[in-house]
């Protein structure tokens, strides 16, 4: 096999692995469904789950949201349910290419939270279109005497 | 004009002029770049000039009022060109696509490529005004930040495309800036891109008014959700690296 060959080969080979990677990266991170409800006429908000050791930390981007009465934040069960109304409707003249002229002025988000949260002492701040809520986990303590 | 480079074909449907400044925008943290640019681009009724393609990106065709476009795109407006993605770029492509940048501006006699983005801060939510870094290939460069009163890096790393595209100058001796402002991970940040976008007016030499940029933010933010949570998977396997938080080892 010549050297042009070989590199050609190893070129094919890099670019399989590397659709195989792009595939399996899909797989993992699931089938993406749209970001809106038109049922519930809702769209969903991007949000971000942080895991420390003793919290869980929850943010959501909610733009069009102003003010603190216009969210509602419930725990149920492991669900935590996030809703917040929009100060104004968000039009699109065609969404997904496919509907028209629907509009939306609601948020609506549903997050799964590990079992061991202490959902009553969970906590939540709205700042600049950010929500952010703390659910502190349920953690034993030990101290360990060091000999 | 095609030109092949890497993976990437280059195709410019007007010859771009010699020795322009070439501004990128893709999508990254936040998308403050992407956000940066597009809005470059219609601030400064840029003209569409060219596009670069790869048979690896994702199979979409953008359509604008109708008219259909290429997801990456060259415009261009009095010595200034903008490549702007409006597509993710997948992790395997991007040495590509930072060598055709590269490739392409060197062909063109580039005077400088300017790279926008975000530096994801965990503590965004309390900042009001994101603050600006620069970090530059070249000693010239770097006078030319500290002239314009730009924070210049000093320790650290870069990473990601910016990074790509940066060691790319760097082998080639391509006078390179790459503009970083504090900005959300996980969420469009017109606000970082408007930062950004006021340090870019003071490189080139061409004002920007980002006032209209931040009217719009909320508005941007929503639009953009889409976007962000496709480029978010390749953002956050690259940033769980964690470098830029990193101390160089040379100076421990």
């Amino acid at each position: 096999m010549s050297e042009d060959e070989f590199s050609r080969l190893f070129e094919r080979i890099r670019r399989e692995i590397d659709r195989a990677f792009r595939e399996l990266e899909e797989a993992m991170w699931g089938e993406e469904k749209p970001m809106f409800d038109l049922s519930r006429r809702c769209l969903e908000p991007l949000a971000h789950v942080r895991e420390e050791e003793d919290r869980i930390i929850v943010t959501v981007d909610l733009p069009y949201v102003s003010r603190k009465e216009d969210i509602s934040v419930d725990i149920s069960g492991n669900n935590l349910v996030i809703e917040a109304k929009m100060r104004r409707s968000v039009q699109y003249s065609t969404l997904a290419g496919v509907y028209r002229d629907v509009s939306f002025d609601t948020y609506r988000k549903v997050i799964k939270l590990p079992e061991n949260v202490e959902p009553s002492e969970a906590t939540a701040r709205f700042r600049k279109g950010i929500l952010e809520i703390v659910i502190p986990k349920r953690v034993r303590k030990f101290r360990v005497r060091v000999e | 004009m095609v030109e092949k480079i890497s993976s990437f074909s280059i195709i410019e449907a007007k010859e771009v002029k010699p020795r322009p400044v070439v501004v990128c925008g893709v999508p990254d943290a936040g998308l403050v770049g992407a956000i940066a640019a597009s809005y470059l681009v219609r601030k400064l009724e840029m003209e569409e000039v060219g596009y670069l393609d790869s048979d690896e990106l994702p199979p979409v065709l953008v359509f604008h009022k109708g008219k259909p476009s290429m997801p990456i795109r060259i415009y261009e407006k009095e010595g200034v060109v903008v490549i702007i993605s409006e597509v993710a770029i997948p992790l395997s492509l991007m040495l590509d696509l930072a060598k055709a940048i590269v490739d392409w501006a060197i062909k063109k006699g580039a005077q400088r490529i300017v790279v926008l983005g975000g530096m994801p801060v965990p503590n965004r939510m309390e900042i009001e005004k994101p603050e600006v870094v620069g970090a530059a290939i070249l000693d010239e460069d770097r006078e030319l930040l500290n002239k314009l009163g730009i924070e210049v890096l000093k320790e650290g790393f870069l990473s990601r495309i910016h990074a790509l595209i940066a060691k790319e100058c760097f082998k080639e001796k391509v006078p390179c800036i790459t503009l970083l402002a504090q900005s959300f991970l996980e969420y469009p940040d017109p606000g970082a891109a408007a930062a950004v976008l006021e340090k870019l007016s003071d490189i080139i030499g061409v004002d920007i008014d980002v006032k209209p940029l931040l009217e719009e933010e909320e508005e941007i933010r929503v639009k953009l959700r889409e976007l962000m949570r496709k480029a978010l998977p390749t953002i956050v396997r690259q940033t769980r690296k964690g470098y830029e938080y990193t101390t160089p080892l040379m100076y421990a």
